[in-house]
This record gives C-alpha cells, structure tokens and sequence, in this order.
C-alpha cells in the first residue's frame, strides 16, 4: 500500500513535470508572480552555472568509466616513474596535456588513485589540468594579449605551483591511509575479467547515472552559493582591497573561489576587474580559482573525506598566496 | 525507501532534465544561460541525459546488487542508505531546478544584476576611494588627457576649411611613436590589458571609415571596446545603439546607461557592455527600458577618464530583442 502511495506521488512528479515542459513558455509566469528580479536574477546564475557544467560533469564521468572498465592498473603504473618525487613533472606534463576542467577532473581523478595512482600525484593532476591546459591558455591570451605578463606568470606560476602542492602532499600524506571515502576504497579486480563487453557498457551507464547523482547533489550546493555570491555581492565592496599589496592577492582569492567560474571564462572576468587590482592580484585570481573553488570542493567532498578536502585547501592557499606574494616582489 | 524506489525517482529525475534541455533547446532560451557557442557540449548532455534516463527507467540491476557491485567496487549502494528526510532534500535539490528551470528560463538579467555587477565602477570607484589620487599616473593620465584634448580641438580648426562632414581624426597622421607613448601613458601602463584594436581590425576600419556607426548583436562587444580604447577617433561620427537602460545609485534622472550584457561562457561570466547618456528626454525613462538610441559621439569626462557619449540624441522605445545578450565572439583559429 506505502509502496503503491510512493509509486503515485513518483508519476505525480513526473506528470508535472511534463506540463511544465509543454505549457511553461505560455503561462509567462515571471510576469505574472511579481518575483522580486534579484530573485530570478539568483535563479537565473544559479541554473546557467550548474548547466554549464553538466556537459562537462558527463564527460568526466563518462572517461572515468571507461578508464574503469578499459584500462588495467597495471598500464596505469607502467607509466608512472616508480620514483614517488621523480612522478611529479610528469604529472604536471600530463594534467598540462590533457584539456579537462575542473569539474570534469574530480572523478577522473579519483578514478585514477582507485587504480593506484598515488595521491600526491593526483593531485597533481588535480591542480594542475583546470589551469594548465591549452584552451585555458587560449583564452587568457585573449584576455590579456596586450599585458602578456599575466598570461606567462598564470601558466608558469601555476607550474611551480602544482609542483610544490605535490611536495608537500607527500609530505604529509606520505605514510597516512586513503583519504577516499571508504566505499570508493582501492578495487580488487578479480571479478571484472569474467564480465562481457555488453555488461561493461552496461556498466558503464549505470556508473554514469549513478555518478550524476553523487556528484549532482554537491555541484547544486555549490552552483547556488556561487550565484548567492554573484547576485548578491556589490563589486564594490572589492575595489577598497584593490591595490593593496598584501590584501589584493588575499581578495581575489577569496573572489575566485566563492565565483566557482569556469576556468576557460574566469580569463575574460579577470580582465575586467585590472584596472581595480593589481596585476599580482589578478594573476592570484587567475592561478587560484581552477585549483580551488567552492563548486570543486563541493565535487570532492563527494569522493574524499571531509578532513582531507580541507587541508588540501589549506595547503593550496599557503602555497598560492607566498608565490604570489613572491612573484609581486620580484617583479614589481 | 526500496532501491526499486531511488531508481524509478531517478529515472524521471533525468527525462526531466532532458525535457528541461530540450525545452530550452528548442525555445531558444538556452542561450539565456549559455553562450552559443558552448552549445555542441549540450546536445551531447542533453542526448546523455535522455539516454541515462531511459535506461534508468528500465534497470533491472536491483536484483543483481551484488554482482554488480562486487564487480566495480564503486559500492554505490551506499547512496541509497539513509534516511527519508535526506532524500527528500537531495530530490528536492535535483527536482527544483528542473522546475525554475522550465517555469522561469524566459528572465532575463536586467538593470538589478547591472547595478551589482556595476557600469566602470573600476573606473569610478578607484577614484573615489582615493586609489588614484595620490598618485603620479592618475595625474599623468589626467594631464594627458587635457593634453589630447587640446590637441585634438587645435586639430580641428586646421583641418576644418572642408567643413563638411563630421571632423575625422585621421589616425595616420598621429606620429606612430606619439601614439604608442600616449596609449602608454594613458592606460596607465598595465591597468589597461585588452587591446581592442588589435581584436578588431576589420571592424575598426569600418567604425573610421564610416559615418554611421550601426550597433548590431554581432559587433555590439567590439564596437564598445574600441569607443572605450580610443573614444577621441570616432568623434563626431553618428551611432546607433540599443540596450536597456539602468542607473547606478549615484546617478542623476537624466543620466542613464543604455547597454547590455556580453557572455563568454555562461550567464555567471556576464559583463555590462554599454554607454553612459546625458539627456533631459531621458529623465522620464525608467529602468529596464529597452531603446533604440541614435546621436553623434562625443567624449565625455568621468572621474578623469575619458568616455564615450552620444549628444543630440534621439530615442525610440523598442521591443525587448529575442536574443537579448551579446556574446564575446573569439576565433581561436586565428592566434
């Protein structure tokens, strides 16, 4: 009877649903309702951010499966050098490569340490594939073509940076247990072998759907403090901290991770914020925003225990914000 | 709740993101989240989405559990352990986007998310808090200017004896070293990045070459970002622009900003591209009005900076245009 009730509320939905899709664009309810427009204007940031992302979210999801079923352990640790400080250029190398954006990266990633990649080498990879990556080099070219400095300090910065993240994971992670939660544990690949080709692909829609809602829930939560942010937060408020050396960096961080923007577009906002900050600053916004942002902790609180996620933040800005500050130093 | 139960859930979850899609899709209104050109990403999401959904709907995986699981060791069971209340809210996470998504897709950013996005605040604001004003380049860029100006109205009289048609800047005639040295010194060395001529080319010649600069979607970013770069050039010379109109707080009621929103990717990366209107005709439009402007360009000051602006202008109220945003266009091709 209960399972009948659920059954009928379930067709309910889907029925509602279903009007919505074929008779919303008549009822022009925006006109209607008197929504205040901060509140369609939160709505409408709000679903473009988790739209644009979902493609993206897919693809991940999808190479992640099929690196599951298709490729073996044993070709991923061939081409890892055994030597866990001498893996770490390689990485780099690998996550400048590979054109994958940061939402894309969560579950490859972790895909890839269930086939016994090392973590600091993952996270590496992490870091390092959002920013440097050849569309993302494209577009800050644009952006920047005539202050070619930002587009030189975003990439090379960004190099020493995933370097380093590397270092110090391996240093503290070096002799600790997994940090993936414990249902996505390292596979035993016993039973994989007897399985057909048509259970793998099943298997691999399956893994697809169920992935979506896994990392579904969290990239919700976060699209809608980002837009929360984007609607809500005057420039304004930004501009006083612009040219101080020390808070400006600080600043656009902070901006850059509550933006939770894509990294191929934060380019063209980083550009129209240069003349408030300094260029340190911009370039901070521009290295640290693909690392770390709050859709991508979001998407790896999904795979990753909590405590972890967390000082890998942590680590990223204390690493970020010195080389910043360095590179400001130095140069101007 | 059964597994039976989270997968069916599931299932329609997904068709109805698909009929969210393809809603979208087909009205057109994806492009007011989206930017045309991201738009391959979406069949293949919304195809995926249809696919996974279907597939979904018709899994039978629940009675081989524990073969599945025990083969890919991802133990998404876990997923479905939890309490009644959890679920309802992750569901009611997923299911409510699909329905603002629907009942709502037709908003459209207006002068609200202008005012918090701000109209050249860089410009303003830096030199209200002060940034500028102690210091060197701030006044270098104001001396400059007055330097330009001078300049360019003594320029004027010795070009005048045609007097016909609008006075031309020629920009040939500028000394190439002044110039560099003056786009130097008036950018203030690295605060000014893009460079719209060099974005522009063809474009440019165009606005130079022409007296009647029409604004359209497809040169509305590059048109705005050459007034910006070197508004002097096209002075005198008439334009036509439409856009919606709003105010910044500290605004006069004949002061108002005719633009619109230029996206690279999507919506959340929206920027206002516009210009900034003084006239007495306009103290009676309100906000979120869209309009058909056509006058003559002229340079206006603004904290120190040097607009652009039309005088002599004529409006028309018009009708809010299907595709409202403009979209920043770049051919990667040809780096």
């Amino acid at each position: 009877m209960k399972g009948f009730l659920r059954e009928g509320v379930i067709y309910a939905l889907l029925f509602l649903i279903f009007f919505a899709f074929l008779f919303a664009d008549t009822m022009a309810l925006d006109d209607r309702l008197n929504i205040p427009s901060r509140v369609l204007d939160f709505n409408t940031i709000f679903l473009s951010i988790f739209l644009e992302a979902i493609p993206f979210v897919l693809l991940g999801v999808f190479v992640s499966s099929i690196i599951q079923v298709f490729v073996s352990d044993q070709t991923i640790q061939k081409y890892i050098p055994s030597n866990p400080l001498g893996a770490i250029f390689p990485a780099v190398i690998a996550g400048a490569v590979f054109p994958i954006c940061e939402c894309a990266i969560v579950p490859i990633v972790r895909r890839l340490m269930q086939k016994g990649m090392k973590l600091h080498v993952a996270m590496v990879i992490l870091v390092s594939a959002p920013v440097l990556n050849p569309i993302v080099l494209l577009s800050t070219f644009y952006a920047f073509s005539s202050d070619l400095i930002v587009v030189y300090a975003r990439m090379g910065l960004a190099f020493i940076i995933a370097m380093l993240v590397g270092l110090v994971i391996y240093a503290i992670y070096r002799n600790k247990t997994n940090p993936l939660r414990e249902q996505f544990g390292a596979i035993t690949h016993e039973h994989q072998a007897n399985r057909s080709f048509t259970q793998k692909i099943k298997d691999i829609f399956y893994h697809a759907s169920d992935e979506f809602f896994t990392m579904g829930k969290f990239l919700l939560i976060g699209a809608a403090f980002a837009s929360f942010i984007q609607t809500f937060l005057a420039r304004e408020v930004l501009v006083q901290f612009g040219m101080d050396p020390f808070l400006g960096p600080a600043v656009m961080m902070a901006f850059a991770y509550f933006l939770s923007l894509c990294s191929e577009a934060d380019a063209f906002v980083g550009a129209s914020l240069s003349q408030i900050f300094s260029t340190s600053s911009i370039v901070a916004f521009l290295v640290y925003g693909p690392m770390m942002d709050l859709k991508n902790t979001l998407l790896m609180l999904a795979y990753f225990k909590a405590r972890f996620v967390f000082t890998l933040i942590a680590v990223v800005t204390f690493i970020v914000y010195p080389v910043i500050l360095i590179f400001q130093a130095l140069m101007f | 709740m059964s597994k039976t139960t989270h997968l069916f859930i599931r299932g329609v979850i997904l068709l109805g993101f698909t009929m969210l899609l393809f809603n979208l899709i087909w009205t057109g209104d994806i492009n007011r989240f989206i930017a045309p050109r991201m738009m391959p990403y979406f069949y293949f999401a919304l195809v995926v989405m249809g696919v996974l959904g279907t597939i979904q709907l018709f899994r039978n995986d629940h009675d081989e559990d524990h073969d599945h699981h025990e083969a890919c060791h991802c133990a998404h069971d876990h997923d479905y352990q939890g309490s009644k209340k959890k679920f309802a809210f992750i569901y009611a996470l997923f299911i409510i986007p699909i329905f603002t998504g629907l009942l709502f897709s037709g908003h459209v950013l207006g002068s609200s998310q202008a005012q918090t996005m701000g109209f050249k605040h860089e410009l303003r604001l830096a030199t209200e808090t002060g940034i500028y004003a102690n210091n060197e380049e701030s006044q270098q860029v104001a001396q400059q200017i007055e330097q330009d100006r001078e300049e360019s109205a003594t320029g004027d009289e010795n070009n005048d004896p045609s007097s016909s048609g609008p006075p031309e800047i020629d920009e040939d005639e500028v000394p190439e070293e002044y110039r560099e040295h003056d786009e130097e010194r008036y950018d203030g060395g690295d605060m000014e990045i893009l460079t719209p001529e060099s974005m522009y080319p063809e474009l440019k010649d165009e606005m130079l070459a022409t007296d009647h600069i029409v604004m359209t979607e497809d040169n509305y970013v590059g048109v705005i970002s050459l007034l910006e770069e070197n508004p002097d050039a096209y002075v005198g010379k008439e334009l036509t622009i439409e856009g919606f109109t709003f105010r910044e707080d500290d605004f006069n009621n004949d002061q108002l900003v005719v633009g619109r929103f230029g996206i690279t990717c999507c919506t959340a990366d929206a920027g206002i591209f516009g210009l900034l209107l003084e006239d007495s005709q306009l103290q009676e439009i309100r906000d979120d009005t869209w309009l058909r402007v056509t006058g003559t360009i002229e340079t206006v000051e603004y904290n120190n900076w040097q607009l652009a602006t039309l005088e002599d202008i004529g409006i028309e109220r018009i009708e809010q245009p299907d595709d409202p945003y403009v979209y920043e266009q770049f051919d990667y091709s040809e780096l």
